[in-house]
């Protein structure tokens, strides 16, 4: 009994309990030393250690820990496998972690290949304009150039979801960056010069970079005709996403209090530390093998063989293969020109081709995440409940269909699920203008819609009077609630997450007096807000197949060959995936290899986005682990008794005190009888005997080398039960849970500078189980980062069309200066049914809430309101001067 | 990046005898090597300078108290060597400490130099894109006159709104520093550090200094000990990023009355701006903070903002305010 006091008494209390039962002889009655040295090996203390926080959190999770506790679903029974965990929720660093911190892994600017090319892409230099003419005759003359490809002397390769774009353009521009020409050559310098030497002459057009002005009858159309060569009457996009739910005209007759404002987002750029890149290159049959920072392996692979079919390389195919990547946050999860651009080059010249972006490149011809303008209304009744929400957004697409003008399928969740809202209306549309085309970011659509929500939230706050926490707690989602949308919440921690964040913040006494405080003297003013999330959870179904696949390939020593399609670019894909097999299948995670994603090898699986990836990937793996162990322990029924007749012989040979079992070991090999854990196959009721352990090796070998022997390798395809929702009228359960979540922040304004400083935040986060606790702390500490960077710093500046701050001199991110405040992490204590380990997904929310949080903290501090991000001192000077 | 040979220098006259047409100096190369690899700059040369360490250090310069004898700052010294001075002994760096300290990032002042800071490329987004033509870069016009010109010039320019980017150019302006320079021909020269900034247009044929080509700077000389300064500045972010804003003061108290005062501003001009109205104002006047408002807010009444610009007049006047404050109140102290 007494370790429980050395130990976390809420998880780890039990467990030791659990092995006190089985403890070797020779530690009986040792030492505290001794015993907490057995429970570090055998990987039981350290979890949960490393897990507790300061004392007075401890107590405060306590408290809504008893009130949850009932219902709270049977641990250990996942898919069917009854585990011990060990290794999930520990504290473990990375399995990727020490190749990078050595700078032993490879990206794709470390790869090469022999007789590699360098392509490079001559962008346009108008916004909008037709081309007159292209001479490359000066490029083809340079020493070194081994091709120069135009729109007119390649196949047209049409791209992008709505076919709207092409690899290289013909006949106009649209946009800035849109590609006219591209060459290979031996060097990037040659084939920057080839570049600089191609003149291309232009007739501009009138152009149109507002979306409002897009929208006028007499706006100069973007594209002429469809895709299927219809002619086209306006920049609209043909895109249908909104919902209607409810009696509006009733709602706002019911409705005491209606706020409603227009609310902006710039576009901001993903900022990945690794540039984009990649390399083509053929075999000679004309199948390609492409090399590239994606998110989406295998849709990249359908839309490459399009392009190869384009190409007259009918029936051929592209396999994809994704190298280490420094960040991706959504610039992956589309094919872009010149990735087909390198296939053309790569083809032509018969050679391999690689193209890297650096990071001015990257700023200026990648798609950033896109801009939206959100008109909201919402209504409470007498009781601060609400009674609808009327949203309409209008995206400025840029020039071609890219993900960001899906922006609108992901706003549906929080717009129709955020709160209880019993009325909702919404309409979207999405405009094309001659501004760079936009691509998706890490949140989709959420944080975008989310600004407007929240903020409007505490507009009606203000308003009413009412306490903006309360307001929100009496909103608050529920499990068991279906929302407008169909959305069916299965676990929610959300009024978890509010109460703590409020604790946090000391918000019953901060709020009010600094309220209070505002029409005081002082130069420096204080507030505190907050704000909430709802992400998909349990992936999000915007395809067909919302699938993931996975095939374990278990060796004769007991090595994990994973092969999963999904991808890790930094995120900790990895090391929840090798924890959760370790822990699933009985292996310490050392044994886990996970392959490098290549379509060639791994089995479908639809991208990784959505906050998907350590989802799918361990509910894919706990499927596969099933059948193996089911497999395995089935050879053991037959074999096992064998080997620990080995075994007894070898043990009598060693040590001459060894005393052999006297129980009937043929009757103890029953098949409820056996496990495997760290490695060992063992016999349950003799499970610290030595001689009842084999090592997993071994049994396998012998299930190998027999006659009519068998290996285990096992796929499994996982689908989560979601639906795929009717977008036009925006119904459908897209995720099989959903997450939650509340982030406050203090922040002080000065008012005679407009510099708003952020003095602390809290994250509480309702992610289900927690898989591991430090790769989780990355994922909501980053995402926190890239909220307060959307918040207060970040935009792509454009004049015309053409970005001005392409780079991170005048592009603003925060840095660890800026991030230099302490950040309370909190994770609510929900379970989820579907989630592997109860667990759910978590990659995205960390950036949802940020922006509006800090507003409101901003209006409570000095009454300001600002509905347009970044809040810059100078929009905070502006907005004081106008109260 | 086009292909550039590189030699590096082992002294100073070893570096004159390699520096020839197309050739550039190199220092940190935080800026130089930026604007190489936008293809701004194409030097078929690069001398570095990195390893004279003989310019790396500050020296007290011969004199007495009554000469006022100051300082001779290495030209090659590291922004964060300059951002450890010991402020407490010399009250005159404490406005150049504070200007260091702030500028850029510790990774950056770990490399970057003092006369690499003070001769720096300005401040403009439009100069530093090859693709966009401007008057300055040999086309037509200016694309900041009609863009996005939010950090650009509000006082002191032209046909070309760049900003100065050095910022510890202010204070050390308002030590009235001088730039030790060696000549092509081997001579030393010792020139105004205010007076070789210039605002950059067809006069001048947009170069923003009138160091000779080919000179290589060796010192920063402060000639003097008996100022004390102030460096206030104004920061969206606190770090990787210039100040939105800064104000430089440098005065001398006899007799409760300003009996000397310099006061340069950062950020707002292709110089640093010396704020002569304010100096005027306020010389051999009684401070005081309505005194040091009323000056600044005559400075910026002759701000011309572009479309963007307008917020900056005001927080340069906030900067003027309390840079003024600050120096008065060390001003105080000192006297103490």
């Amino acid at each position: 009994m007494m370790v429980g006091t050395w130990v976390d008494r809420r998880n780890l209390r039990l467990e030791c309990q659990s092995h006190l039962g089985h403890l070797p002889a020779h530690l009986r009655r040792r030492t505290r030393y001794h015993l907490i040295g057995w429970f570090k090996r055998e990987g039981v203390a350290v979890i949960r250690e490393e897990r507790s926080m300061s004392s007075d959190t401890l107590k405060l999770d306590e408290d809504i820990r008893g009130r949850k506790e009932e219902g709270k679903p049977d641990e250990g029974k996942e898919s069917g496998v009854q585990r011990e965990r060990r290794y999930v929720g520990a504290d473990r660093p990375r399995p990727e972690a020490p190749d990078k911190v050595t700078g032993k892994t490879l990206y794709i600017h470390d790869l090469t290949r022999p007789g590699m090319l360098w392509g490079k892409i001559k962008h346009s230099e108008h916004a909008h304009a037709r081309i007159k003419s292209i001479d490359t005759s000066r490029a083809e003359a340079l020493d070194g150039v081994r091709a120069v490809l135009t729109g007119y002397n390649t196949p047209e390769v049409r791209i992008g979801f709505l076919r709207d774009n092409f690899a290289l353009k013909r006949d106009k521009v649209r946009q800035y960056r849109d590609e006219v020409a591209a060459v290979a050559a031996i060097s990037p310098e040659i084939a920057q010069q080839a570049v600089d030497l191609i003149e291309v002459e232009y007739e501009p057009l009138p152009a149109v970079f507002d979306p409002v002005e897009a929208l006028e009858p007499s706006a100069p159309l973007i594209h002429e005709r469809d895709a299927l060569g219809r002619p086209r009457e306006d920049n609209v996009l043909a895109m249908e996403c909104g919902h209607e739910s409810g009696d509006l005209a009733a709602a706002r007759e019911r409705a005491r209090w209606i706020a409603e404002g227009n609310y902006r987002v710039p576009v901001i750029q993903q900022a990945c530390m690794g540039t984009a890149g990649c390399i083509a290159e053929f075999d000679a049959r004309g199948n390609l093998t492409f090399t590239g920072k994606t998110q989406i392996p295998f849709l990249a692979q359908k839309d490459f063989n399009q392009a190869l079919k384009a190409m007259g390389l009918i029936g051929n195919n592209a396999r994809v293969v994704v190298p280490a990547l420094g960040g991706a946050f959504g610039t992956g999860l589309d094919t872009h020109c010149y990735e087909y651009i390198t296939i053309l080059l790569a083809h032509r010249t018969g050679r391999p081709v690689k193209m890297l972006m650096s990071r001015e490149e990257e700023f200026a011809y990648l798609s950033p995440r896109q801009s939206a303008r959100v008109h909201i209304e919402q209504g409470i009744d007498e009781d601060g409940r609400l009674t609808h929400r009327k949203i309409h957004v209008l995206q400025d697409n840029g020039a071609y269909a890219s993900w960001g003008a899906t922006f609108p399928t992901v706003m549906l969740l929080p717009v129709t699920s955020l709160y209880k809202v019993p009325v909702v209306h919404y309409t979207s549309q999405c405009v094309y203008t001659n501004n760079t085309y936009c691509q998706a970011m890490r949140g989709y659509g959420n944080p975008e819609v989310t600004w407007a929500i929240e903020c409007n939230l505490d507009e009606l706050a203000e308003q009413s009077g009412l306490d903006a926490l309360e307001l929100r707690k009496r909103n608050c989602n529920e499990p068991g609630e279906v929302t407008p949308m169909g959305g069916k919440v299965t676990s929610c921690g959300l009024m978890e997450c509010l109460e703590v964040t409020g604790k946090q913040l000391a918000w019953e006494e901060k709020r009010p007096a600094s309220q209070a405080a505002r029409a005081s003297d002082s130069v420096r003013k204080r507030g505190v807000g907050l704000a909430s999330l709802i992400h998909v959870g349990g992936s999000g179904r915007i395809y067909r197949s919302d699938a993931s696949g996975i095939i374990l390939k278990v060796d004769d020593f007991g090595n994990v060959n994973v092969s999963y399609g999904g991808v890790e670019m930094g995120q900790g894909l990895h090391a929840a995936l090798s924890a959760a097999i370790a822990d699933g299948l009985g292996v310490t995670p050392d044994k886990v290899f996970i392959n490098a994603t290549d379509t060639a090898t791994c089995p479908w699986d639809v991208g990784t986005h959505a906050s998907r990836g350590a989802f799918m990937a361990c509910n894919a793996a706990l499927l596969s682990i099933a059948k193996i162990r089911e497999r395995l322990l089935a050879f053991c029924a037959e074999g096992f008794a064998e080997l620990l007749r080995k075994n007894i012989q070898t043990l009598s040979k060693k040590d001459a005190s060894f005393e052999p079992p006297t129980i009937d070991i043929d009757a103890a090999c029953r098949p409820d009888n056996f496990d495997i854990l760290d490695n060992q196959v063992f016999l349950r009721d003799q499970a610290h005997e030595p001689w009842a352990r084999v090592e997993l090796g071994k049994v396998l070998r012998a299930m190998h080398f027999r006659q009519g022997g068998d290996m285990l390798t096992e796929p499994a395809f996982y689908d989560p039960p979601s639906d795929l929702p009717d977008w036009r009228r925006g119904i459908g359960n897209m995720s099989a849970t959903y997450t939650y979540g509340t982030q406050g922040v203090e922040i002080e304004v000065d008012t005679e500078t407009g510099v708003v400083t952020i003095l602390r935040m809290v994250s509480a986060l309702d992610c289900g189980t927690v898989l591991n606790p430090k790769a989780l702390q990355g994922q909501v500490i980053g995402g926190i980062a890239q909220g307060v960077g959307y918040a207060l710093y970040e935009e792509v500046k454009m004049q015309e069309g053409r970005i001005t701050n392409p780079s991170f001199t005048d592009y603003k991110i925060p840095t660890a200066h800026e991030m230099n405040f302490p950040i309370h992490l909190h994770y609510a204590d929900t379970y989820d049914p579907e989630g592997p380990f109860g667990s759910k997904g978590a990659g995205e929310p960390g950036l949802v809430p940020t922006a509006p949080a800090i507003m409101n903290a901003i209006t409570n501090a000095c009454g300001i309101r600002i509905r347009s991000l970044p809040i810059t001192p100078e929009k905070v000077l502006a907005a004081l001067k106008q109260r | 990046m086009n292909p550039f040979a590189y030699a590096r220098a082992t002294n100073l006259e070893d570096a004159c005898q390699k520096m020839k047409a197309g050739a550039l100096l190199k220092a940190g190369g935080i800026d130089l090597l930026g604007r190489m690899k936008r293809g701004t700059l194409h030097p078929e040369l690069l001398v570095d300078l990195g390893s004279l360490d003989k310019m790396e250090g500050i020296d007290d310069l011969e004199g007495d108290a009554a000469n006022q004898a100051g300082w001779d700052l290495g030209a090659l010294l590291k922004l964060a060597d300059l951002a450890a001075v010991d402020a407490t002994t010399h009250p005159a760096l404490a406005g150049l400490r504070e200007a260091a300290l702030n500028t850029a990032t510790p990774q950056i002042r770990n490399r970057a130099t003092l006369a690499g800071n003070l001769l720096q490329s300005p401040r403009c987004w439009y100069l530093h894109d090859p693709e966009v033509p401007c008057e300055s870069k040999g086309g037509q016009g200016c694309p900041a006159m009609t863009g996005r010109n939010e950090h650009h010039a509000i006082l002191g320019y032209d046909s070309c709104p760049v900003t100065n980017a050095s910022n510890l150019a202010p204070v050390l302006c308002a030590l009235d520093a001088r730039l030790v320079y060696r000549t092509v021909e081997g001579k030393q020269e010792e020139e105004r550090l205010h007076v070789l900034y210039t605002a950059p247009g067809k006069k001048t044929g947009f170069s923003t200094h009138r160091v000779p080509e080919g000179a290589i700077v060796t010192a920063i000389r402060i000639p003097r000990r008996d100022l004390v300064t102030a460096h206030v500045e104004i920061r969206h972010k606190k770090s990787y990023d210039w100040p939105l804003c800064s104000a430089a003061v440098a005065l001398r108290l006899q007799e409760g009355k300003i009996a000397e005062i310099h006061c340069f501003l950062g950020s707002v001009a292709p110089t640093p701006h010396r704020a002569r109205f304010a100096e005027g104002l306020l010389m051999g006047k009684k401070p005081g903070q309505e005194a040091f408002a009323k000056a600044a807010a005559r400075e910026l009444t002759q701000a011309k903002p572009l479309s963007e610009g307008a917020y900056k007049a005001k927080m340069s006047q906030l900067c003027l305010t309390r840079a003024l404050e600050e120096a008065w109140k060390r001003a105080k102290e000192n006297q103490r």
